[in-house]
């Protein structure tokens, strides 16, 4: 589903963002990326997203080559990852319904599928009742699910997450994580960057920990602070 | 090829867009009105000044003084011969009778007013008016073709009206292109900070998934309704004002003009419409379009 091959990311001042990186994501997978800031967390999402190039080596997403695509195929390969953000980032003028329909408006659904599948999504992520509230009426997490419904709304088969807990409370972030455990299980493959150790150390799932660019750990049911020697790596 | 669907929501994300940001549409569309009504006020004065100035090029005519002792019919043959040629539009004939009385009439105590009663000096002659002063050589030469006239005509008063003539009108484009170019440059501004204020949502747009195309053209629908707003203002202006002050000066400076007339408000006012449109809508969709570009490189 994610093949990284050999990556490599150096930016124009010299600044290194990712080393040398093999990394395979099955589909239906949930993986935690960790590591401390500046590790190389965000150089890998963004390599993901096409936000920026790699420097060196291949980035194969859902069978296509990243690194070859065109910038006009880039918002292409980015309706096939649904993405939250730390801050939410949703539309302020939109509603929390027109703010999911809107993934939709953009892939050219047709309107008698939007009415039909936001409503459904809204309820996925317990917000049916909020549609009509513009994001600054919500909470945080109220927020973040209606970040999350936009990202799933399309049924991307990929969903990436950077640090999508990292403005809400703990009793907040465990609704977020038992979303994104949902969405999980109706096969999307969840990709999140975390700083969040109770949580990561409380689902046990794969953690690929990076630190100074290169992946420093990839364990199956893993924890934040595992020791190496504990861990399979799988590349 | 985008779907209906999409088009429909995009055309309507403009206009809720444009309502969402409306002062700043305000602004944008504020200048516009403003950059077409100087458009249209430089317009109107060029093209009435070139107007009078026909006008008064026709009232200019050539004057020819018939020579003494031609007979009665051959200055009724010459007349028609004259009004037969070409770009010729009026001959009137002024006798030496008439001529004195119309001398007269402004030097009525001079004695030498009296002494002309008893012999007439001055000359018969035609006031020839010619469609165009720049036909007025041309009948000039044919005219020192008849033996029987002596051609009076102001070759550099008519000269300098057509050299002023043309300045005007080369001023005038210069002026109305800096118009455009300022009024370009003022919209790309604004649309900017619109795009600007609201380049986190283009950042999200991105992120989701949206193409160009889609980013692109709610904000290109907002510039051409701007467009077409500041040019349905500018134009209403233009014409209520246009129609109020031409009523004005034919009213309360009919004898000063001495005869001379302002350009039909319907005839300004049609020239007006299309180039007002044209140029409103091109502003919006241009300055919408360049101010977009830089934002859309996520």
């Amino acid at each position: 589903m994610i093949d990284l091959h050999n990556v490599s990311k150096t930016y124009s001042n010299g600044a290194i963002g990712l080393n040398s990186t093999n990394i395979r994501i099955e589909k239906g997978e949930f993986v935690f990326i960790t590591g401390n800031s500046g590790s190389g967390k965000s150089t890998l999402l963004k390599l993901l997203l096409k936000e920026i190039e790699p420097s060196h080596g291949k980035i194969v997403i859902n069978n296509k080559d990243v690194t070859k695509l065109s910038r006009r195929q880039i918002p292409y390969l980015r309706r096939d990852i649904g993405i939250v953000f730390q801050d939410f980032r949703l539309l302020p003028n939109k509603t929390v319904y027109e703010n999911v329909a809107f993934a939709m408006q953009i892939v050219g659904a047709s309107g008698r599928e939007i009415r039909k599948n936001v409503p459904i999504t809204l309820g996925l992520v317990g917000l049916a009742r909020k549609a009509r509230c513009y994001p600054d009426e919500l909470s945080g997490g109220e927020q973040q699910r209606t970040a999350l419904a936009r990202a799933i709304v399309n049924n991307s088969p990929i969903l990436i997450a950077d640090e999508p807990t990292g403005n809400l409370d703990p009793a907040t972030s465990w609704e977020i994580m038992n979303c994104l455990q949902d969405i999980n299980k109706r096969g999307v493959t969840v990709v999140m960057a975390t700083h969040e150790r109770e949580i990561v150390n409380a689902l046990k799932k794969r953690v690929i920990e990076i630190t100074d660019g290169s992946v420093t750990r990839d364990m199956h049911e893993g924890g934040y602070d595992d020791e190496m020697e504990y861990s399979q790596i799988f590349v | 090829m985008m779907k209906w669907n999409t088009l429909k929501y995009l055309f309507k994300e403009g206009i809720v867009g444009l309502w969402k940001n409306r002062v700043m549409a305000l602004a944008s569309a504020g200048t516009i009105v403003l950059c077409l009504l100087i458009l249209g006020m430089s317009y109107s004065i060029g093209t009435n000044i070139e107007y009078i100035l026909k006008q008064i090029e026709i009232k200019f005519g050539i004057t020819t003084y018939v020579k003494e002792d031609v007979s009665e019919e051959r200055i009724l043959a010459l007349r028609s011969q004259i009004g037969s040629l070409p770009y010729v539009t009026k001959v009137d004939y002024i006798s030496k009778e008439d001529a004195l009385k119309a001398f007269s009439e402004g030097s009525k105590d001079d004695s030498i007013f009296n002494d002309f009663l008893k012999d007439n000096p001055l000359p018969a002659s035609f006031e020839i008016s010619v469609s165009g002063v720049e036909y007025q050589s041309q009948v000039v030469s044919e005219l020192s073709k008849m033996p029987e006239l002596e051609v009076k005509y102001l070759k550099n008063e008519t000269n300098m009206f057509i050299k002023i003539n043309q300045t005007i009108s080369y001023i005038s484009l210069v002026i109305i292109s800096c118009l455009i170019i300022v009024g370009l440059l003022l919209m790309i501004n604004t649309i900017k900070l619109t795009v600007y204020i609201r380049r986190k949502e283009i950042n999200i747009m991105k992120y989701i998934g949206a193409t160009d195309w889609f980013i692109r053209l709610p904000f290109l629908i907002e510039g051409l309704v701007i467009g077409l707003i500041g040019a349905l203002v500018s134009i209403l202006v233009i014409v209520l004002s246009y129609n109020w002050l031409s009523g004005v000066f034919t009213t309360n400076l009919m004898g000063m003009l001495n005869g001379l007339t302002l350009k039909d408000p319907s005839d300004i006012i049609s020239a007006l419409i299309p180039v007002c449109m044209g140029i409103g809508v091109s502003i919006g969709l241009i300055g919408s379009g360049m101010a977009m570009h830089k934002h859309l490189k996520v």
